[in-house]
């Protein structure tokens, strides 16, 4: 048997589909002051102020970031010094071995370095992909989230999360259609 | 409707110009005091004014090219500290009148015992300097204006041709304004020095227009949000938009004056390093250290923080800041010419910043009132105002 014919035996949530932007956003915003907070919006467009109206929260990409770039700054000058002065000092130009000016475009583009590679990394770590499998995914007309249609998902994991009310809720926004959604 | 009078920006008006009568006053009493010593101070503070309107100018332009809801707010402010280019035309006159006390190659005796500033004279000569600054003010406040005229048909007719046709004087005054900029700084700065030269300068110069510009437009801004009539207009998100700008802003700047400084550090040629050499003894170099850390590095740090680009009261800070220290690099920049061997500085500066900040300020709010401030008919209003609100519901 394996996991295929697997009976269903939790639910992810109710999703519902909108046929245009304000109605997603206006939805979002609804469900934020009723008091929702597990939610999550599709659309196959980046929409301002969405990420607000499902209540992103500020993630710690940006101490990453931070890290990583003054990290990849001092390595940088770290690595000019050590080389030029210590391990292998070189006359150039009557220059002092200590020509530290000159290292600053290094220590400035090993910051960028490491800077951008925490920021693409850890935001991978930080929002969970790759995943191969989503829940959403078993809605069968989720696929027009990357064409023409929006999407709200209210996640069953919400404290508040009802599932008659929440149907009722996403009801009010004249939805195309809201389904549940399987695991 | 938010108009200047209920900000009350023109109550500002008279004491501005009353201050700026008395700065001159005292500019006055000490050019009869020591012409030489009124002239060298005059320059300085004359160039930091000026940078505020060639570079609101400047991102005038950009913002009528590019478009954005990061300009809606300055918009206004911007061209009327760009056409108040005529009094920045006006008070150029105590320069021209100075040229022998400010610039070297302006004196034939001088010119004439030395071989390479004999050999510039077909360009550093007063003549053609007076030429060349009569064109650049020429074509600055023809852009200003035609703009103006151009935004006036626009709030009459509405018609796209008309927009495209500011969006074009726009895109070719970007070319226009950083070529002339770069002449004027070479002209009125780095002719200073007549034997020094770098290819920086003149863009250096003018991302310090830029900067200038929106530090002031952000603490205009900021001051303007305190009054009655503009609350609940100004929005976080607007001044994380002009802080983010100053940001870049700050970046280039720091860019460009390292990369100079570090060609010529590297290339160590007797005709070039005298230059830092002389900027980095003694109070001068107190002073390039100051540029360092107060130019670059805190407001860089400051600047990346959300919490203090979004407040008023925390962003006005900084734009001080940086305004401070675009007085002290134009002050490193111009001082050390004339005084290379040790620091001095003149109460005569201090005097004539203050009486150009008076004067000019009466004209720049003569040309900003009788207006909205937000020009409630341009593209991208409705959604500043529609996106504010949205994020600081969040």
């Amino acid at each position: 048997m394996g996991g295929i014919g697997k009976p269903i035996t939790g639910l992810y949530g109710v999703i519902a589909e909108f046929s245009d932007a304000q109605a997603l956003l206006d939805a979002a915003n609804s469900a934020r002051e009723e008091g929702y907070t597990e939610m999550d919006a599709f659309s196959p467009f980046p929409i301002h102020g969405l990420a607000e109206a499902v209540g992103f929260a500020k993630t710690g990409l940006s101490a990453v970031v931070l890290t990583m770039g003054i990290l990849g700054g001092i390595g940088g000058f770290f690595m000019c010094w050590y080389a030029n002065v210590i391990s292998y000092p070189l006359n150039i130009g009557g220059k002092p071995y200590n020509s530290w000016p000159a290292w600053i475009p290094i220590a400035f583009e090993c910051a960028i370095l490491l800077a951008a590679l925490g920021a693409v990394l850890g935001m991978l770590a930080l929002n969970g992909l790759p995943m191969p499998y989503h829940p959403v995914f078993n809605v069968r007309r989720f696929d027009q989230a990357s064409r023409d249609k929006f999407f709200l998902v209210l996640q069953a994991r919400d404290p508040k999360f009802q599932l008659d009310e929440v149907r009722d809720f996403l009801d009010k926004f004249n939805p195309r259609e809201v389904v549940d959604v399987p695991w | 409707m938010t108009t200047t009078q209920a900000t009350g920006i023109v109550r500002a008006q008279v004491p501005a110009l009353i201050v700026g009568i008395l700065g001159f006053i005292a500019a006055i009493i000490g050019w009869v005091m020591n012409p030489a010593e009124f002239y060298r101070a005059y320059l300085p503070s004359y160039l930091f004014w000026f940078e505020i309107v060639a570079g609101s100018l400047a991102i005038l332009m950009l913002q009528y090219v590019t478009g954005g809801e990061w300009g809606v707010l300055i918009r206004r402010p911007l061209g009327a500290a760009a056409r108040t280019m005529i009094v920045m035309a006006v008070l150029f006159i105590p320069i021209a009148i100075g040229l022998p006390h400010i610039y070297v190659w302006a004196n034939p005796e001088i010119v004439a015992n030395d071989h390479l500033l004999h050999l510039k004279q077909p360009y550093l000569n007063p003549t053609f300097f007076l030429l060349r600054a009569a064109i650049y003010f020429a074509i600055w406040i023809l852009w200003a204006w035609r703009i103006r005229v151009l935004s006036l048909r626009f709030y009459e007719d509405r018609a796209p041709e008309t927009e495209i046709s500011r969006r074009k004087w726009s895109a070719a005054g970007l070319l226009m304004i950083v070529l002339t900029l770069t002449f004027a700084s070479i002209d009125w700065v780095m002719s200073l020095e007549p034997k020094w030269y770098s290819s920086m300068f003149g863009i250096s110069f003018t991302i310090g227009c830029a900067l200038s510009a929106f530090a002031y437009v952000t603490f205009l801004l900021t001051q303007l949000s305190k009054t009655k009539a503009m609350s609940g207009i100004l929005k976080p998100s607007h001044l994380r938009d002009l802080g983010n700008l100053m940001l870049a802003f700050v970046m280039l700047w720091a860019y460009t004056a390292f990369s100079q400084f570090l060609l010529i550090w590297y290339g160590n040629l007797k005709e070039e390093v005298p230059y830092y050499l002389k900027r980095q003894h003694g109070t001068w170099g107190v002073m390039a250290a100051a540029l360092v850390i107060f130019h670059f590095f805190l407001p860089f740090f400051l600047l990346l923080m959300r919490t203090i680009k979004d407040r008023p009261n925390t962003i006005a800070i900084v734009t001080v800041c940086i305004l401070a220290m675009r007085y002290i690099e134009i002050y490193w920049l111009v001082g050390p010419a004339h005084y290379p061997e040790s620091f001095y500085f003149s109460w005569m500066s201090i005097a004539v910043l203050i009486g150009i900040a008076g004067i000019w300020f009466w004209f720049f709010v003569q040309q900003l009132k009788g207006q909205t401030i937000i020009p409630i008919h341009e593209t991208w209003v409705e959604e500043a105002i529609r996106e504010g609100r949205l994020s600081t519901n969040a």
